[in-house]
């Protein structure tokens, strides 16, 4: 096993992470295996909360179309009577906000395990929370639009909540224990919520992806159609009930609830409204302060750095950086190499290195994994391991493949992320002798740093800056991407990898050193 | 395709269980009633005067001074119930608001096994809690609470397992009712 001293610093987990990570994990694993990682609905939960709330806005409008505040029971009971339309279309505004809620719990799950709750995440983390509540009350608002004896209880247990804030003259509640119906003025202020709060929800999402480039707002086009197919299968197959109306002079007995939004709702009918409201804020608080407790004690990100006399403007880095913590400025001191430099914004920059492995002159990446640094490691495996022509190096990820072992004719060089290998390493590793360089990646649907395998991918056969040179020979390079969970396909590859390495012509190794990298200047701001 | 074929599968089920759990049926029938008073009133306003010590007009610009200072605000009330001889509430009644100016509310509920019961209220104004609030007596609150309503109920409820009888005041809110006590949420009759 190859010392981990040479690679890239570990991620730095939080152990509260890391003890969700053993449960979270499991289950992961069993989705991976189930659906493959290509497929893996964890992989995509983020992205299928987004699709679920634009197939809620849809088929929201249809509803409103036909929606009356005047006589909100009755209008609902008038969709539901349609059957080839209405029916299935307000199941479908039903399921699929429950979808949006159950994916949006993967998602916190997915990040908690990943450690992504503090430093420059603690922005996507709150506004996430957040997001969390608005989900809930635009949900709550639609329940109570609906005016069953569901939306009735959210409406009454919600308002003997807010009773305990200090500012109504008299409980709130009060308005629901009358013999009279509710006014109309109450379903126009709901509705308004209904869909405004949408509204502040997209907001919400702007402000959550705001940190990172490029996000992926909806799933691959595949899984899209899967899930809207399978959602309008359900809704048509199985329409969702409608309770009986509101009624404000019966105690509402046994009845179907929507355990994903109105949880709490038999839990408010069993505690006094104070204890009730002290587990929200206690909840809420927890959440919301994760940045500061869900954090590694004794490991601090270490940004990138820029070194400005290598730094040729290219803006590749800028381009390429998965969250966007890197700017071109102008030069305080002028240069010949270009108008503009890099910045690396600290506040920003996790430290995943792709800014490396983007660089040609190898002039930015976090301390020890600039491009030169890991040809100084690169270079110290090789004299450590004396690798053969007749073996393979696996460059492994270890956010993914931390527990992969060596095999037969194979040499394991734990890396970073993919993305911030420098393909420079690869050159170095065929021009040493070695039979053949694999670079085993995690999926590209769950890469903790976002984008490694797709730059990779780009670097070495699509040449993207800073690209594999022509002169090496790309048939001894393999890129396989598969997750933790897919040991066993990985190494199937890997092995097929090696049988066809050991077939090839001898490589004589090259002791000389690397050409100089380079790239042509170019200063784009 | 097999494996499309198989993801279509397992996301079919995976939607069924989300869409199960957003529509499971949870809780129980109550086997029992609830009885409860609900109802708000304005009440009667009455004005509270103090004579203003010298300090007090000193703060007051001097062509706002005056001898006095009136505030105004609502009589309280006490809330006196029973059912079947047994008290269930005997308490004040006070008005809402930081000034004491807003409408009296009562919100109680007392849950009963099904059957008929026998309910008692009397709701009226109560000059004690006012003296002892203020510590100063004034003739005229006397009328205020004589022209104050005061709002009695003694009636026989049938109280039905699942459903409430609800105590409120009639749609004038000249007197208090049940309703719900009937096979619909009508008043009953009273």
């Amino acid at each position: 096993m190859y010392s981990p001293r040479l690679s890239h610093q570990p991620k730095p987990l939080p152990a509260g992470s890391r003890a969700f990570q053993k449960i979270f994990a499991p289950l992961d694993n069993l989705l991976t295996r189930l659906y493959g990682s290509r497929w893996n609905p964890v992989h995509y939960s983020g992205a299928l909360a987004v699709f679920f709330f634009l197939a809620l806005l849809v088929s929201g409008l249809y509803l409103f179309l036909f929606y009356s505040i005047g006589t909100p029971y009755k209008s609902v009971v008038g969709i539901q009577e349609q059957v080839w339309a209405g029916r299935w279309v307000r199941a479908l505004h039903r399921y699929a906000s429950d979808a949006v809620i159950v994916t949006t719990v993967l998602h916190v799950f997915k990040m908690t395990a990943a450690g992504k709750s503090w430093g420059p995440r603690a922005l996507a983390w709150i506004t996430g929370v957040f997001l969390v509540g608005l989900i809930l009350l635009t949900g709550w608002t639609g329940m109570i639009m609906v005016w069953d004896v569901q939306g009735y209880l959210v409406a009454y247990e919600g308002a003997r909540l807010l009773d305990l804030l200090p500012i109504f003259s008299q409980p709130i509640s009060r308005s629901f224990i009358q013999q009279d119906t509710m006014p109309t003025s109450f379903f126009f202020m709901n509705l308004f919520l209904h869909v405004a709060l949408p509204l502040g929800v997209a907001f919400g999402m702007w402000l959550h992806t705001s940190r990172v480039a490029r996000p992926r707002l909806l799933p691959e086009r595949d899984a899209m159609l899967t899930a809207a197919f399978v959602a309008l299968a359900v809704s048509i197959a199985w329409p969702a009930p409608l309770l009986p109306g509101a009624d404000l002079l019966a105690i509402p007995g046994r009845l179907a609830t929507d355990m994903l939004f109105a949880f709490w709702v038999p839990v408010s009918r069993e505690i006094p409204p104070l204890a009730h409201a002290g587990l929200w804020a206690g909840g809420f608080a927890l959440l919301v302060s994760a940045p500061w407790w869900l954090r590694p004690r004794d490991k601090q990100i270490m940004p990138s750095q820029v070194d400005i006399e290598r730094c040729t403007g290219c803006t590749q880095c800028y381009e390429d950086c998965p969250y966007d913590a890197i700017q071109m400025v102008k030069r305080t001191v002028p240069s010949k190499l270009s108008e503009f430099v890099a910045q690396v914004d600290e506040d920003v920059c996790v430290s995943c290195g792709i800014c490396s492995a983007s660089c040609a002159p190898m002039g930015v990446g976090p301390p020890l994994y600039d491009g030169r640094s890991q040809l100084r490691q690169a270079e110290a495996f090789v004299a450590e391991h004396a690798p053969r022509h007749d073996q393979v190096v696996v460059l492994g990820c270890t956010n993914e493949h931390a527990k992969f072992q060596a095999q037969d004719g194979v040499l394991f060089y734990p890396t970073g992320c993919s993305g911030a290998v420098h393909t420079s390493i690869i050159e170095l590793l065929l021009k040493r002798g070695v039979g053949g360089v694999y670079m085993l990646t995690c999926p590209p649907s769950s890469c903790t740093y976002r984008e490694g395998p797709k730059w990779l991918e780009l670097r070495v056969h699509h040449d993207r800056e800073a690209e594999l040179h022509a002169r090496v020979d790309k048939t001894r390079v393999k890129i396989g991407g598969f997750a933790a969970a897919e040991r066993a396909a990985a190494v199937a590859d890997i092995r097929a990898f090696v049988s066809e390495i050991a077939k090839r012509a001898t490589v004589t190794p090259d002791m000389s050193p690397l050409a100089e990298p380079e790239c042509e200047p170019e200063a784009k701001s | 395709m097999k494996r499309v074929m198989v993801n279509v599968l397992l996301s079919g089920v995976l939607f069924f269980g989300v869409a199960f759990f957003g529509r499971k049926a949870i809780g129980r029938d109550a086997d029992h009633g609830l009885l409860r008073m609900a109802w708000r009133t304005s009440g009667e306003k009455v004005r509270i005067c103090k004579e203003l010590s010298a300090e007090e007009k000193a703060k007051i610009p001097i062509h706002m001074r005056r001898d006095a200072g009136c505030v105004s605000r609502v009589l309280p009330y006490r809330l006196h119930a029973s059912v079947d001889g047994k008290v269930i509430e005997d308490r004040a009644i006070v008005p809402a608001g930081i000034h004491g100016d807003r409408p009296l509310y009562v919100q109680a509920e007392l849950a009963r096994a099904p059957g008929p019961v026998a309910v008692h209220i009397d709701f009226a104004p109560d000059l004690s809690l006012l003296h002892e609030e203020v510590g100063m007596r004034d003739p005229a609150w006397e009328a205020s609470a004589a022209r104050a309503p005061r709002f009695t109920l003694d009636k026989t409820v049938d109280i039905k397992a699942g459903r409430i009888a609800l105590v409120a005041l009639d749609k004038a809110g000249k007197e208090l009712v049940v309703y719900g006590a009937g096979p619909s949420s009508t008043p009953s009759a009273d």
